[in-house]
């Protein structure tokens, strides 16, 4: 459904700022993907599908998303984002 | 151009400041302006409602962040029975942008353990940009300015 722009999928679980418990989703992109024109469409189709297939709506989920790409992933070795 | 836009282009120069190892100041100072952005886009709407231009800066002084965040809450999933179809899905775009770009800010702003990256960054800009254009396609409408007094006195 997302692919072949979306690499990766993470997320954990955590309270938002306002102490709502919330989804934080961490996107892995293309490197191709994560150009400003493309990432223009993904960051708008991304959250929707996700939200519509995980039902967050039906389920009072706040759902928050953020976004890499494969070399920024690689580059930066984050562990919140390479499990 | 207006203030709201101004802080726009802002967070995009901010977000390419630096081309090769970007500086995390910019990077953070970049998701803060794209959220500030579209909270002086809304609250300049909902002031220039008000009669008494001499006022209006005072007004925009009562406008609280967890307030706009409750009413934009509710908002990003609303249905608005009677309105056109199209101006709720561009006001729930604004709503949902303006809650993202808030926790956003938050992490941007006092969480010093997160490092950002500029595909990041641009991930909040853009649709920063777009909640520009929705509002601008929906501003006139009645849901719109329903919006704007729900984002200083949220429904109870």
């Amino acid at each position: 459904m997302l692919a072949p722009d979306v690499k990766r999928i993470l997320y954990s679980i955590a309270p938002d700022w306002t102490g709502q418990e919330s989804l934080f989703f961490r996107i892995v992109l293309t490197d191709e993907a994560s150009e400003p024109k493309p990432l223009r469409k993904i960051v708008l189709h991304v959250p929707q599908t996700i939200n519509k297939a995980i039902k967050a709506e039906e389920l009072g989920l706040q759902t928050y998303f953020t976004y890499r790409s494969k070399s920024e992933t690689e580059e930066e070795r984050d562990p919140e984002w390479e499990a | 151009m207006a203030f709201a836009d101004d802080l726009l282009a802002q967070a995009g120069i901010l977000a390419n400041l630096d081309k090769k190892r970007p500086r995390q100041a910019s990077l953070r100072r970049a998701v803060s302006t794209a959220y500030y952005a579209l909270f002086h886009l809304l609250t300049n709407a909902a002031v220039s409602n008000w009669k008494q231009a001499r006022l209006r800066a005072d007004l925009a002084r009562g406008f609280e962040h967890r307030k706009m965040y409750q009413t934009c809450n509710g908002t990003r999933n609303k249905q608005f029975p009677g309105a056109n179809q199209t101006s709720g899905q561009h006001l729930r775009l604004v709503a949902e942008t303006f809650v993202q770009l808030q926790a956003l800010r938050n992490l941007a702003d006092y969480d010093n353990s997160r490092r950002w990256t500029k595909t990041q960054v641009r991930g909040s800009i853009t649709p920063a940009s777009a909640a520009f254009d929705s509002w601008r396609a929906v501003r006139k409408e009645t849901i719109a300015e329903d919006f704007l007094l729900r984002l200083l006195i949220p429904e109870r």
